[in-house]
């Protein structure tokens, strides 16, 4: 008789178990993601040393929410409460939790069998009734929400994307905070990179992350670079470009002195025309005063600015205009003879930025590969010699003070013993032979030891960011020593979307790399860069083309 | 009725005595089918009640059918300045026997019958009116030292005239609590009107004889039905919180209370509650209390028992109002 109570009691029963257990999941997957934003967020703000890998968040946040499901679906429920609900959303005149209580209290037993016989046909669907409510639906709406943040966050991580520094990247573009983020390096301790440490992935690149680092990114050796995947290539910074305080901040003057130029040359036009009044032309001449890039320029303003009849002021202006057209040419002529040095330079200089850190040699210290890199060295510069004239040299012919005789007769005996030596070499003097140095411009710029004017090379780098222009015509070579022996895979390995074709074969087999930079000058054109990361990605390319 | 269980075939019977009453009385006293059904229940569950209407609406004719419909001992009290406790009570006369012996025996008063109607209570004095309060309550009367118990069924049918204030005595606040419900009359719609002088014009020809249709026993079988009538413990949990919900600063309180309550109900005012929408379900023909029978006892079960401050009756708040507030606000699922 009771059969069919029964039945709807065991189903509010399961029901009600479910929606605890549901209850229980929410509170602990919401608990389990606020411990996860909080440790996140601590993380991200140099607060937790210890990073736990993002699969044992998971399996915390799993955890968590089994602990929650287990302690929901335990936890006391009141059946009555239910059948009360039950008997309300069905209109069933409460003959359901009636029952439960003359049950339970043991009460009159003829009202007991009554009030069975009255819900025997009962058809009822408890999940009707018994759903989540409002309160939980809202919970679940913020667990769910503290998920999307959680994985947000992980996601920009795993991207690279600076977190908590977003603002910072939306607005200065992703060149000015950093590109390259490799999470399990962001909190443990610098370290140079080194032929023992460069072996493991994550050693390879070396993360500054404290705040007042800037930029924030990938700092690497230059010997490290081909080393590199594709994408940590794309955002590395080679170290010496830090290390001596070069960072790769845009210098103003160029394009300040255009924009005084445009202004002025405006001002000109609109005062030709008559459009502005005497006052009017003169504040603005006052505030284009203020932002002159010279004094001489400040004073041409001024004076224009003061001055009394319209032939003065054209005059000046005039005057004002010529000085800016002569700085614009100087800083571009500046810039075209620091690339040609560069060029130059670059195409002998190797590992020096490894010298400049005082570090040893970053080359894989087996002695195999250091002889197939001398043979393959020797090899590419017959190469380059017999196609342009210029291209990679042997790091040996860096030696300081060495006469062009001396390095020639290194660079023949094939760079065997240049690997080992040349970073300290280099290091003492960063110093280049006028055989290594190819290029003209370069010749003028070097002194008599071999110094370009006196700088350390990676203060040439640093300079470089004022040259606009690479020679494009040239063909440099990779070596290709470290590289699979199979075209198809070196194809598909290194030159899908680095600007490196397959130049064919060596007398060894080993298959040899060619660095396009007219292939680089169209990525840079199409990635839209500015200028100064045009020139040290430029100068990334041909220090990876012209090392080994 | 074949395959019914005993319990229900009692339960059908007696509710159909019931409505054979209220037919009846209706037979008597057109419309107020609200007030007939509130005095039907207190006397399922032995509660006294206080009609109130204004005169010329019938209290004492619905009353006095009433008594006359059940068979039972009706009898009438009229309410004046004068009355004397006595006079309801009874008093111990002096009276000799045949061998001249003197001794004292005890006469009883109207109060002594199973049905009174106490006709304008508020006009007698709060003493006489108190005189009532033992009856009413313990079912028992006390006079000369010596108690005299009531014979069940015993009920009070009083009735009061909200208007005519002078020359009246409120009745004190012990006094109104005792009553199970306070049932008001309304003026009859102008079809009701049109009926009642239809009704009188035959009347006035020769009206037919009452016949009685609930005997003691039966009363006191559908009064032991209404007192199984099992109720499940969400619903006592919803008569508490209403019943709660009167008192001022309670947490369940909706500001109309708060701002024109000065005392809340009483626990008895929870009984009657609870006892109300058993006979309301009983004779809904339910097994069971449902919210619905809790809900349409509240207002005759509470609107003598809620207390008002100065404001509330300065600004003249109806006590209907504001428990009206409390059924809305009050939810039937915590």
């Amino acid at each position: 008789m009771e059969g069919r109570y029964l039945e709807i009691e065991r189903e509010v029963i399961r029901r009600r178990r479910w929606l605890n257990t549901l209850s229980g999941l929410r509170m602990g997957v919401t608990f389990a993601l606020i411990l996860t934003v909080i440790y996140l967020v601590s993380v991200e703000l140099g607060l937790l040393g210890m990073i736990l890998p993002w699969w044992t968040l998971l399996a915390l946040n799993c955890l968590a929410a089994w602990i929650g499901a287990r302690w929901g679906r335990n936890r006391p429920m009141s059946l009555q409460r239910d059948l009360y609900l039950l008997d309300r959303a069905f209109a069933l005149h409460e003959r359901l939790s009636t029952i439960y209580e003359l049950r339970q209290r043991s009460g009159s037993t003829d009202f007991l069998r009554a009030l069975y016989r009255r819900t025997q046909d009962l058809v009822i669907h408890p999940h009707k009734a018994l759903s989540l409510t409002r309160q939980e639906r809202r919970g679940w709406v913020v667990a769910g929400s503290l998920m999307a943040a959680c994985l947000l966050f992980l996601g920009l991580w795993f991207a690279g994307i600076p977190t908590l520094q977003m603002g910072q990247w939306l607005s200065q573009g992703p060149e000015a905070t950093s590109s390259t983020i490799i999470n399990e390096n962001r909190t443990k301790p610098e370290q140079p990179i080194s032929d023992s440490n460069t072996s493991s992935p994550d050693a390879r690149t070396q993360v500054s992350s404290r705040p007042g680092d800037q930029p924030r990114s990938t700092c690497v050796d230059r010997d490290s670079i081909p080393k590199l995947s594709s994408e940590e290539q794309a955002g590395a910074i080679i170290c010496e470009d830090i290390s001596q305080g070069s960072t790769p901040t845009p210098s103003a003057s160029p394009t300040k002195s255009q924009r005084l130029s445009q202004a002025l040359a405006e001002l000109k036009d609109q005062l030709d025309r008559g459009e502005l009044s005497w006052d009017e032309l003169k504040e603005q001449l006052e505030q284009l005063a203020q932002e002159a890039t010279t004094p001489q320029l400040q004073e041409a303003l001024q004076q224009a600015a003061k001055a009394n009849t319209t032939e003065q002021l054209q005059r000046q202006l005039d005057e004002a205009l010529s000085q800016l057209q002569d700085q614009l040419s100087e800083q571009q002529q500046a810039s075209d003879s620091a690339t040609a040095t560069r060029d130059g330079r670059d195409g002998a200089q190797g590992n020096s930025s490894q010298q400049n850190n005082g570090t040893p040699g970053t080359e894989d210290g087996s002695p195999q590969q250091t002889a197939q890199q001398g043979e393959d060295s020797t090899s590419a510069n017959q190469q380059t010699t017999q196609a342009t004239g210029t291209g990679p040299q042997g790091q040996d012919n860096d030696q300081d003070g060495q006469s062009p005789a001396e390095q020639a007769s290194n660079s023949e005996q094939g760079g065997k013993d240049s690997e080992s030596t040349a970073g300290a070499q280099n290091s003492s003097s960063g110093s280049q032979s006028p055989s290594a140095q190819g290029a003209e411009s370069q010749a003028q710029q070097m002194s008599p030891s071999g110094d370009a004017a006196g700088q350390e090379p990676g203060q040439e780098i640093r300079d470089s960011s004022a040259t606009p222009s690479v020679p494009l015509s040239e063909k440099l070579f990779i070596h290709g020593g470290l590289l699979p022996r199979d075209p198809n895979l070196l194809e598909r390995m290194l030159t899908r979307g680095i600007p490196v074709d397959l130049s064919g074969l060596q007398a060894d087999g080993t298959p040899s790399l060619r660095l396009n930079l007219q292939r680089v000058e169209a990525l840079l054109q199409s990635r839209d860069l500015p200028p100064e990361l045009r020139n040290l990605v430029r100068a990334y390319f041909l220090a990876i083309a012209g090392g080994r | 009725v074949i395959g019914r269980m005993p319990l229900e075939e009692k339960l059908s019977r007696s509710r159909e005595r019931f409505h054979k009453l209220s037919e009846e009385i209706h037979r008597v006293i057109v419309g107020q089918r609200e007030t007939i059904r509130g005095a039907l229940i207190c006397l399922l569950c032995g509660g006294h009640a206080l009609l109130e209407g204004v005169p010329g609406l019938g209290k004492t004719l619905m009353v006095k059918t009433i008594g006359q419909l059940l068979g039972l001992k009706f009898s009438r009290i009229q309410f004046t300045p004068d009355l004397m406790p006595a006079d309801i009570l009874g008093t111990n006369i002096l009276m000799e026997n045949e061998s001249g012996r003197r001794y004292f025996e005890f006469a009883q008063g109207p109060i002594f019958a199973n049905i009174v109607l106490a006709d304008e209570i508020n006009r007698a004095t709060p003493k006489t009116q108190s005189a009532l309060l033992e009856a009413m309550q313990e079912r028992n009367v006390t006079v000369g030292g010596r108690t005299y118990p009531l014979e069940e069924p015993f009920m009070v049918l009083a009735t009061q005239n909200p208007i005519e204030m002078e020359g009246t005595y409120p009745l004190p606040e012990a006094q109104v609590d005792r009553f199970f419900f306070k049932l008001l009359l309304h003026y009859p719609s102008q079809a009701e009107l049109d009926e009642i002088l239809v009704r009188r014009a035959r009347a006035m020809e020769g009206t037919q004889p009452l016949e009685k249709r609930l005997t003691r026993e039966e009363l006191l079988e559908a009064r032991d039905l209404v007192g199984q009538m099992p109720i499940a413990e969400p619903l006592r949990h919803y008569i508490v919180r209403l019943v709660g919900a009167t008192h001022p600063a309670a947490e369940d309180a909706p500001p109309s209370v708060n701002d024109f309550i000065e005392y809340g109900a009483s626990p008895r005012a929870g009984i009657a509650l609870l006892w109300g929408a058993k006979a309301n379900a009983f004779l809904e023909g339910q097994l069971n209390v449902r919210v619905e029978d809790i809900q349409q006892v509240f207002l005759p079960a509470l609107r003598h028992r809620l207390i008002r401050n100065f404001r509330g009756e300065a600004e003249g708040v109806s006590v209907d109002e504001i428990l009206q507030e409390i059924l809305t606000k009050i939810p039937e699922v915590k």
